[in-house]
């Protein structure tokens, strides 16, 4: 599925792992090298990214034993059926499958770039970056554009972001947000209020290294750009959204973890199936129209929105009758 | 105008969490076939569903929901289409830690393509919180391929909340497109 | 394809000699599959171009049905599922064990009564029961 890049090799490679695994594993890499992510190659050395061990092997037990099974090489046991797998590393089944191992090297293709964005492989220094409107005092949106602008470029480095007294930390090509602990409500406010000061730096080397070591860990940022959207000022779109324009939904949002009212689903399957203006899109779901705004306004930071030339007349609660057999279930 | 009655079918590969999905909202004992699981090597676990689950819900007006679970896995697919027939719409659980979900998800769509084509299909992915891969994306992009347009939702159908938003998503889904079919016209999304 | 779950060959054999008997013993009888308790075939022979696979799948789902329904009668455990169909019989039972249950699916036509078909089938039906003991 992914295009073809002139992309440098990750290395492999097994220790005590057995002739027969590791013939079947050199055999693999030649069906699934086509599909995976990154290109990977067999090598006899230690000079590689991924070194697959099993865990009872004196030599590389002491390796798995030191617990750093995210350094580099990163070491993955390889698991007879009988055993379990450790907690909190990638682990690969003996014999090896070419679908498991297709899975596993993606799997540690996203972790590695997790890393190479935080250890960045170019030494760079700590830059700020210019953040629209930051200079007028009430700003709407600030947060959730200037979030949304920084993950448009996609940088594998590490972004900090700094919002009155709240750091949060962002790899924009990873759509990830390094965190700690849960933001808690009244951080949260301060990030998605309007007035506080946003304040966006990529940060160097070290100070990334000493996040990792602190024990920050990658979660998806979209529950952040939906939030920015729907608790913005509701009286208007997004800056750049026609006011009059139609939008459809180039997709689902994925209200499993996304905060979410019942009123959301009618309006996503509206905007699914077709194209709504603001106030059509109100009218059809039953709702105010400052419902309408903050849901396309999440959609649209979330990146979800298509927006439509206006066109035909949209669909209105009153032609369709009393057919919505389909009350909710709670 | 008496209660009407609803019928929703859960599919999904085997250890997706239908016999579970439907425990967590029936409002009666649900109706089980599970039988001792001898294959093991496709799943670990001890009992799998032979022939259907059947459990119910009573919606606030008073219309019942009568859900039923499928079997798995394909060598039981004459149960797929015996408990189809007549049904209001489908809800699809994926299991993401299986070695190949998004062709687990292509078979489903395929064998309840008619729900899916017509917007009666609900998407659950779940163990995405330990096996992130495939992302939602890919999923996405398949249904895409096939022509389909659905809800894709992370669901952990242990949960009771969870398996009552697929619900609740699938009955908006086909409230919009009773509501967008009957107007008179309009953009449609392709 | 389906795979045979994990069966000691010995007993897939007998299985199969069992079924074989039975069929050359009764012509009235034209079909025998032997099959796990989730579905997949064990030993088969079948007059006609019935798939076994299929069989042992579809047993597997009839037979949980009658677990269910004599669960909701309450009437005890389901001994066996009779199918009265226009040109023939079958005959869904189990083949008693304490751990480890195995199906046995019989087709006849209608030259004979259900009586005489169940006497026909316990003796394969006893044999396989008693090496499954073992």
């Amino acid at each position: 599925m992914n295009a073809p890049a002139i992309r440098p090799a990750l290395g492999i490679t097994t220790i005590g792992v057995g002739l027969r695994d590791e013939l079947l594993l050199k055999s693999l890499l030649r069906i699934v090298g086509t599909d995976t992510r990154d290109l990977w190659q067999y090598r006899d050395d230690l000079q590689v990214d991924v070194a697959l061990c099993t865990p009872q092997t004196v030599s590389s037990l002491a390796v798995c034993k030191s617990g750093d099974y995210g350094g580099t090489p990163r070491f993955i046991p390889v698991l007879r059926a009988d055993e379990n797998p450790p907690a909190g590393t990638p682990a690969l089944r003996a014999p090896f499958r070419a679908m498991e191992l297709r899975k596993l090297l993606d799997e540690v293709s996203n972790l590695l770039m997790m890393r190479r964005s935080m250890a960045a492989a170019t030494p760079h220094v700590a830059a700020d970056i210019a953040v629209p409107g930051t200079s007028a005092p009430f700003k709407p949106f600030r947060f959730g554009l200037a979030l949304g602008k920084l993950i448009e470029r996609a940088s594998r480095e590490v972004h900090r972001i700094e919002v009155g007294s709240v750091v949060l930390h962002v790899i924009p090509a990873a759509r990830a947000l390094l965190i700690d602990a849960p933001l808690d409500d009244e951080s949260l406010a301060i990030v998605l209020g309007p007035r506080a000061d946003v304040r966006i730096r990529q940060m160097d080397e070290a100070e990334a290294q000493r996040l990792i070591a602190g024990g920050a860990k990658p979660q998806t940022i979209d529950w952040l750009l939906w939030r920015a959207g729907l608790d913005g000022p509701a009286d208007h779109l997004l800056p750049g959204l026609p006011e009059h324009g139609e939008f459809a939904l180039r997709r689902w949002p994925d209200f499993g973890r996304l905060k979410h009212k019942p009123s959301h689903f009618l309006m996503a399957a509206l905007l699914t199936r077709a194209a709504h203006s603001v106030d059509a899109l109100a009218l059809a779901s039953s709702q105010p129209v400052a419902d309408a705004h903050a849901f396309i306004n999440a959609c649209a930071l979330c990146d979800l929105i298509e927006v439509r030339p206006a066109g035909g007349k949209p669909a209105s609660r009153d032609t369709a009758g009393d057919e919505g057999a389909l009350r909710k279930t709670r | 105008m008496s209660p009407r009655e609803y019928k929703l079918i859960f599919a999904g590969s085997m250890g997706a969490g239908k016999t579970t999905a439907i425990a967590a909202i029936s409002e009666i004992a649900p109706v089980r076939t599970d039988v001792e699981n001898t294959d093991r090597a496709a799943h670990q676990k001890a009992m799998t569903t032979a022939a259907m689950d059947y459990g119910e819900v009573t919606l606030a007006g008073g219309d019942k929901l009568r859900l039923y679970g499928t079997p798995g896995q394909s060598r039981f697919d004459f149960m797929w289409k015996i408990l189809g027939n007549g049904a209001l719409g489908v809800i699809i659980l994926v299991d993401n830690s299986r070695p190949d979900p998004l062709a687990d998800l292509r078979e489903y769509l395929q064998a309840f393509r008619e729900l899916a084509q017509d917007s009666r299909a609900v998407i659950g992915i779940g163990r995405g919180e330990s096996h992130p891969n495939p992302q939602l994306d890919a999923f996405h992009a398949l249904i895409r391929d096939i022509g389909v347009s659905a809800p894709i939702l992370s669901v952990d159908v242990r949960r009771r909340e969870d398996v009552l938003l697929l619900l609740d998503i699938l009955f908006n889904q086909i409230e919009a497109s009773e509501l967008v079919d009957l107007a008179p016209s309009g953009s449609r999304v392709q | 394809m389906n795979a045979p779950p994990a069966l000691n060959l010995g007993l897939v054999a007998l299985c199969q000699q069992q079924i074989d008997s039975l069929i050359e013993a009764h012509s009235e009888i034209r079909g025998v599959l032997v099959s796990s308790i989730d579905g997949f075939e064990v030993a088969a022979r079948m007059r006609g171009s019935a798939s076994p696979a299929k069989l042992a799948a579809m047993t597997s789902s009839l037979l949980a049905l009658g677990e269910a329904v004599s669960d909701e009668g309450e009437v005890g455990h389901c001994r066996d599922v009779v199918i009265d169909a226009s040109a023939g019989r079958v005959l869904l039972m189990d083949i008693p064990h304490a751990t480890r249950k195995l199906l046995l699916t019989v087709l006849s036509d209608n030259a004979s009564t259900l009586g005489q078909v169940l006497w026909a089938v316990r003796t394969c039906r006893q044999e396989i029961g008693r090496r499954l003991a073992e």
